[in-house]
């Protein structure tokens, strides 16, 4: 039969171990993730300026003899 | 009632767990590049990692002014294309979309009074230039899903680099004004 004596020195020695690894996930960086995705922008710009307008009609002049 | 040989033995268990965890961690830091104590050693390990990166070196194409009806495209060089160039350090598949450009009837969406191409400017520049161009005048999509426009666009600074163009028709009852479009240009992992 184990004694209660030994089980607490387990216990004390799993602690210690949970601590250590609690330590070293703390102190460790995170590992690094570069970006699935990059994008980049531009422009396409342009002016259209107004329209010169311009209509025609006639005049038509019959002169008499 | 649980003996006590009953939780020595889960302890024991929970002890070997907590090792095999540790050990990975303390693997895992081995292989970043740091140091966690302090201790001398004669090698330096660098891993570099996927870096997906693209940058427009020329990022405006102006066509001045233009009547309507006017059809100009920058296959002349005047404006200048597009560059898009990958900086990372994986080859990579770009897409394209923007916004609207005109407000003419028929013109305001996805049309063919505003389209683009891809060609390499830096030759090599994909693997395979009559697959991953886009060599025809294709619809650029406005405000809709990204199309492709250069697929494996390498990473050698050498052959980095593509050109996007550009071809605009100004509708026939376009209102005279300023007109402006953003281009968006995404790329992922090829």
């Amino acid at each position: 039969m184990v004694s209660s004596k030994v089980l607490a020195t387990l216990v004390v020695v799993l602690v210690a171990i949970s601590l250590i690894g609690a330590f070293l996930l703390a102190v460790l960086p995170g590992i690094p993730v570069a970006p699935a995705v990059a994008t980049a922008s531009g422009t396409v710009n342009l002016y259209v300026p107004p329209q010169p307008y311009s209509t025609g009609g006639m005049v038509s002049v019959v002169v008499l003899p | 009632m649980v003996s006590n040989n009953t939780l020595a033995g889960l302890i024991v268990v929970a002890i070997v767990v907590s090792l095999a965890s540790v050990i990975t961690t303390v693997n895992l830091a081995s292989r970043l590049p740091m140091a966690l104590t302090g201790g001398v050693t004669g090698v330096t390990q660098v891993t570099v990692a996927t870096e997906i990166t693209i940058s427009l070196p020329i990022n405006t194409v102006d066509f001045g002014t233009m009547y309507v009806n006017d059809v100009d495209d920058t296959t002349d060089g005047s404006p200048h294309a597009f560059v898009i160039q990958n900086d990372g350090s994986v080859k990579v598949n770009v897409t394209v979309n923007a916004t609207q450009l005109w407000s003419g009837t028929g013109a305001t969406g996805t049309s063919s009074y505003y389209q683009f191409k891809s060609e390499c400017n830096e030759t090599g520049c994909v693997t395979d230039e009559a697959t991953d161009l886009v060599s025809s005048w294709t619809n650029m999509p406005i405000d809709s899903a990204a199309v492709k426009v250069v697929d494996r666009l390498d990473f050698v600074d050498s052959k980095d680099a593509a050109n996007v163009h550009i071809k605009i028709t100004v509708p026939s009852d376009e209102p005279a004004g300023a007109k402006s479009s953003t281009v968006t240009f995404t790329s992922v992992a090829a």
